[in-house]
């Protein structure tokens, strides 16, 4: 027999609405809804890419910085996204000089950008410029989801520029029976999707993205939020997180239909087919040591899809790192927060 | 003038004003016998609140506000089904599961019901559920403007869309426009029966997922458990809507379906971008096309520019710069060593950062590897100018 009674859902119902109508003032205050916050000046810039560099917190960094290449899908501020939920600044505290490739948002003069561009060009141009202004022949590189891959690739065609590397969250093996990306971009046509549109609006990544959970991403989510509505700083903390699911800048035509197509359609990168700018992209390349950090509960990059990079690499210092959590949850859960930067800091320093 | 604090008082208190009037009702369900008191009201007293809140809120908050806010119709809907179906459940007794069962099938018929009059497949589904399902009209809004909105598509009427179409002034040679107006029905259609297809597999999951939730409120019933709050019956919902799509979205006759929805608006799309690359031929303005071939030119252009910049920073032509400077310095340095007076060249002093760079390099632990790895660049770079020509 059902538990409820008539009378306490309506009970239910009323202070439901009556917490959504007192938070209006809480909502009404919260003011601009900042993000990014740890102190950063651009040093390096090249069409719409700003290379940042973060301001030291302690008094000699490490002498190997450190450059972090986030994903073109969203906004790479997920790192640093507010005082206490900050990857950047939980490096930054471990004594790693950070640097971050913020990509910008490209437009329809960005139309024909390539993978090449992206890697051989503007990745490497960041390279070349922290390794000038250093004096180093090579630095560390740490790749985030889809920004992984890219490095990953960076890596395995120069080697000779990049001291240690690490993943998070980086999709090696697209096609692994849990991506569900994967599945649905099996029957796209890719091809005309660009033709038609050219740059891909960030509107139909937001679609494709809620539609993975499309009850819990568009209702029960925010149903949760009516509980925030007289916490300030809890509310704000839930809008910086809205405000970077929804900043999803448009993606340059090509780069979309060779990623589409060579990653999620074709899998070329593990099966050692990929070639970027006419150069072959292998794996066993990537001899130096790799720290593969991977969210045990991602529903966007199954751990197995990046697992696979340590059968693949030619290095003999891999190590893996299983975050408990989700792909969000692995840059702003309090657990990251306490876990991941120590972790990659202490991994860093044992291979100066 | 007025204290600003003063009319942000006065403005909640009109709020307030509206929020009574769902108290009202919720009253009248409390003294009423079961099945008294009006959801419409209260359902239009929440869409008059927030109508009057959604103006005054500041921006970056409205969006993310509207978002809580159709929660709150969601859940509001979701209390409604409920306590219908707890109160029949009730009366029904020791029939309580086949009270069930008849209040399910209506839920099902309500969401079919609902999917029918939706604009588009996506937000026929999860708008069914009263969550949001404005993430697809997103992305078909952000394609720009078209003679036809693809939600117009989906309910697609031939005569109705023919005769629109028709009375679009004729422009260039008119046969061949009308033969691209009837490839344009034709796309039309089949992005219609697409959708159609889409619908019908999301539609079937709506159906799956209630039964699912009869199933779990039984199984429940069985151990003696049951969701005690509204909040925990909506989770079990949630759940069991989550589950069904969960498969379905991995079924291959849903990706083919899905596949064939965005292949089928693309087509659509494409054809009608051509048709306005023939309206601005006509009027002699450049289109799409134009722009693509001299983006596409540019970009190459670019390419090739900045692989020569890299070519020559990375190849012997930097190190011979270096070498260079490296020499100016020294021979500065021994003039200076001399007691001569001369000034060392002035291209040399010009070039302090690339005579810090020469010094660096001159360090033979990083200058062999650099070397090393220019020409292996170089290489590299040969074979592949090698494989392009």
């Amino acid at each position: 027999m059902l538990g409820l009674r008539p009378d306490e859902i309506i009970q239910e119902v009323v202070g439901y609405h009556q917490k959504l109508a007192d938070g209006l003032r809480t909502v009404s205050e919260l003011g601009e809804i900042d993000v990014g916050v740890t102190p950063k000046e651009e040093v390096h810039r090249e069409d719409k890419l700003v290379l940042y560099r973060y301001k030291a917190m302690v008094e000699k960094p490490a002498a190997v910085p450190l450059l972090v290449v986030y994903a073109l899908v969203n906004r790479p501020y997920m790192t640093d996204l507010q005082e206490d939920r900050s990857m950047i600044k939980g490096l930054l505290e471990q004594g790693i000089d950070v640097y971050l490739i913020d990509w910008g948002y490209p437009d329809g003069a960005d139309r024909f950008l390539e993978l090449d561009d992206y890697v051989n060009r503007y990745i490497h141009h960041c390279v070349k410029h922290i390794c000038h202004a250093h004096g180093l022949d090579k630095i560390n590189v740490l790749g985030i989801c889809q920004g992984g891959t890219m490095s990953t690739c960076y890596t395995a065609l120069h080697p000779e520029k990049v001291a240690n590397l690490v993943t998070m969250v980086t999709p090696i093996d697209f096609q692994t029976p849990g991506n569900l990306l994967a599945k649905w971009a099996r029957d796209l046509d890719v091809d005309l999707l660009v033709d038609a549109v050219g740059n891909i609006p960030g509107e139909l990544l937001n679609f494709t993205f809620l539609s993975m959970k499309p009850f819990r991403l568009t209702g029960q989510k925010y149903a949760d939020v009516v509980n925030m509505m007289d916490d300030a700083r809890a509310l704000k903390n839930f809008m910086r997180m809205e405000k970077w699911i929804f900043d999803s800048p448009d993606q340059a035509g090509e780069m979309f239909r060779q990623f589409i197509k060579w990653f999620y359609q074709e899998n070329r990168l593990v099966k050692d087919e990929l070639e970027i700018g006419g150069s072959p992209v292998r794996l066993e390349n990537i001899t130096m040591p790799v720290l593969n950090i991977y969210a045990t509960a991602d529903h966007l990059v199954p751990p197995d899809g990046s697992i696979a990079l340590g059968q693949k690499v030619g290095s003999a210092d891999y190590t893996e790192y299983p975050f408990k959590g989700g792909h969000i949850g692995i840059y702003v859960s309090g657990r990251a927060q306490r876990e991941v930067p120590p972790a990659i800091a202490a991994w860093l320093k044992e291979r100066l | 003038m007025s204290d600003g604090n003063e009319w942000s008082q006065a403005w909640l208190e009109t709020q307030r004003q509206y929020w009574d009037g769902l108290f009202d009702w919720s009253k009248n369900l409390y003294r009423a016998a079961p099945g008294a008191g009006d959801p419409k009201a209260a359902q239009n007293t929440l869409e008059d609140w927030w109508k009057n809140v959604s103006a005054v809120l500041p921006t970056e908050s409205r969006d993310i506000y509207k978002r809580v806010f159709e929660s709150g119709r969601s859940f509001f809907d979701a209390g409604e089904m409920f306590w219908n179906m707890v109160r029949d459940a009730q009366s029904a007794g020791e029939n309580w599961r086949e009270s069930l069962e008849q209040s399910l099938e209506g839920f099902k018929s309500m969401l079919e019901e609902q999917a029918g009059q939706a604009t588009d497949a996506w937000s026929g589904f999860a708008g069914g559920w009263g969550f949001g399902g404005d993430a697809w009209q997103d992305f078909t809004r952000s394609l720009g403007q078209s003679p036809v909105h693809a939600e117009d598509i989906t309910g697609f009427n031939a005569g109705e869309a023919w005769n629109r179409m028709l009375g679009t002034p004729a422009l260039g040679y008119t046969r061949e426009w009308q033969e691209k107006v009837q490839r344009w029905v034709v796309l039309s259609s089949e992005h219609a029966k697409a959708s159609q297809e889409y619908a019908a597999l999301l539609n079937a999951t709506n159906r799956k997922a209630v039964d699912l939730l009869g199933r779990r409120i039984v199984d429940l019933a069985q151990k003696g458990e049951s969701p005690d709050t509204l909040r925990g019956m909506y989770d079990l919902w949630v759940d069991c809507g989550e589950e069904a799509y969960g498969e379905l979205a991995e079924d291959d006759d849903y990706l083919a379906a899905q596949g064939g929805l965005m292949n089928t608006l693309m087509r659509l799309k494409q054809h009608e971008h051509d048709m306005m690359q023939d309206v601005f031929a006509v009027m002699n303005i450049p289109g799409r096309r134009e722009l693509d071939t001299a983006l596409r030119r540019l970009q190459e252009t670019r390419r090739e520019l900045r692989d020569l910049k890299d070519l020559i920073e990375d190849t012997e032509v930097t190190h011979l710069s270096e070498a260079v400077a490296a020499l100016r310095a020294e021979l500065g340095g021994l003039r200076n060593g001399a007691g001569t007076a001369t000034a060392a060249p002035r291209p040399a002093a010009k070039r302090t950062p690339a005579r810090k760079t020469a010094a660096k390099k001159a360090a033979p632990r990083k200058a062999a590897p650099k070397r090393a790895a220019a020409t292996r660049k170089t290489t590299a770079k040969k074979k592949a100018a090698a494989k392009k020509s």
